[in-house]
């Protein structure tokens, strides 16, 4: 039985959580949806994608008019992004993601580490662009963007760290950065999903779970401007680490190690 | 190069985001108070259209904005986001098979 105003609560905090980390909120309203509400995992990917374009929109606003946006390194990553993100739609449910998964799972787990250990002073400061990482970072946010697609969660957990510790972007400029970057690359994986159709079961989600993410990214955005970089730093490497555990942990339940 | 002005970028996602939020409110409302499922179901497609619609106006403006302040490589780029997913939509039409 569906709890409308349960989950909109639910929905908010998940809203402001990605909203304030510059996350699409994936990997929480996915285990969501489906352990809670005993919804399918397409339908669960369905709605999670439909549901981070307009919570990317409301953080990224706050973060657009604060100036927090770098539209040059933005704009060709949403392109790359994007057409990940459609790839992974057409070809999801035909290729196994179970070793993508485990090879997201070992860099997040080292993006981790290297996010808590980088001195970079109070972590607002932007650095000289590492020129590996800057050769790399149209073929990552590529991956990413088909990471995304395929299961409806990993954009912003691997654009942040390539943006911060590959691109030299601050902190909180890497996390609004990739708030827009999630919404493009989440509109090319719903668009493949909604044209296929079968919306009924999205529809009884999409309600709660669309007005409580708004909502709550919009009150995210609005504490990612004022939080403390340190603060934001200590809490994205848990994420890391949790996003690191979680697909591991999927992965190796793929491939039947578990 | 001229500055960016995002002043319409920001009004229209801004307009994209209240219209997102009434349709999912309206439908939510529709099915609490048990008016028609047929009333619910269009508010919600017309939601989704529109979520799914805005990315591509949102893309559309941010390039013809690059265009005024003459930053061809941005606005290229902020086109083929448009392009990429205008494909997705013919291409998924034509191709795909249901869920």
């Amino acid at each position: 039985m569906i709890e409308p105003l349960t989950l909109f609560a639910l929905s908010v905090g998940i809203g402001v959580f990605a909203g304030l980390l510059g996350l699409g909120g994936g990997v929480l309203i996915i285990p969501l949806l489906t352990l809670s509400y005993g919804a399918s995992i397409s339908t669960a990917v369905a709605v999670s994608l439909l549901a981070v374009i307009p919570t990317s929109m409301a953080a990224s606003t706050v973060y657009l008019e604060s100036g927090k946006i770098d539209f040059e390194t933005v704009i060709p990553m949403c392109f790359f992004a994007a057409t990940g993100g459609v790839i992974g739609g057409l070809i999801a449910g035909f290729v196994p993601v179970a070793w993508l998964e485990l090879l997201f799972a070992v860099i997040l787990a080292y993006s981790a580490v290297a996010t808590l250990l980088k001195k970079d002073g109070n972590g607002d400061s932007a650095h000289d662009p590492n020129r590996f990482w800057r050769r790399l970072k149209d073929p990552v946010t590529f991956l990413a963007g088909i990471l995304t697609g395929l299961v409806g969660l990993g954009g912003g957990v691997i654009l942040i760290p390539l943006m911060y510790l590959g691109l030299g972007l601050p902190i909180r400029m890497a996390m609004a950065s990739s708030a827009f970057i999630v919404g493009v690359s989440a509109t090319a994986g719903a668009t493949v999903f909604v044209m296929r159709g079968g919306l009924t079961e999205v529809f009884s989600f999409l309600p709660s779970v669309v007005t409580g993410m708004l909502l709550g990214a919009f009150l995210g955005g609005k504490l990612g401007v004022r939080a403390a970089p340190a603060a934001l730093k200590a809490l994205f490497a848990v994420v890391l680490v949790y996003f690191s555990y979680r697909m591991a942990l999927t992965g190796a339940g793929r491939l039947g190690w578990m | 190069m001229r500055p960016l002005n995002l002043r319409p970028f920001t009004r229209l996602t801004r307009i994209v985001l209240v219209l997102v939020a009434g349709l999912m409110f309206s439908a939510g409302a529709a099915k609490a108070l048990s008016l028609p499922a047929e009333l619910a179901r269009m508010l919600l497609l017309a939601g989704v259209a529109l979520i799914l619609v805005s990315t591509l106006a949102r893309m559309a403006t941010l390039g013809l904005l690059f265009r005024l302040v003459g930053n061809r490589r941005m606005m290229l780029f902020s086109f083929g986001v448009v392009a990429i997913l205008i494909t997705a939509i013919i291409v998924t039409r034509t191709f795909a098979t249901g869920p």
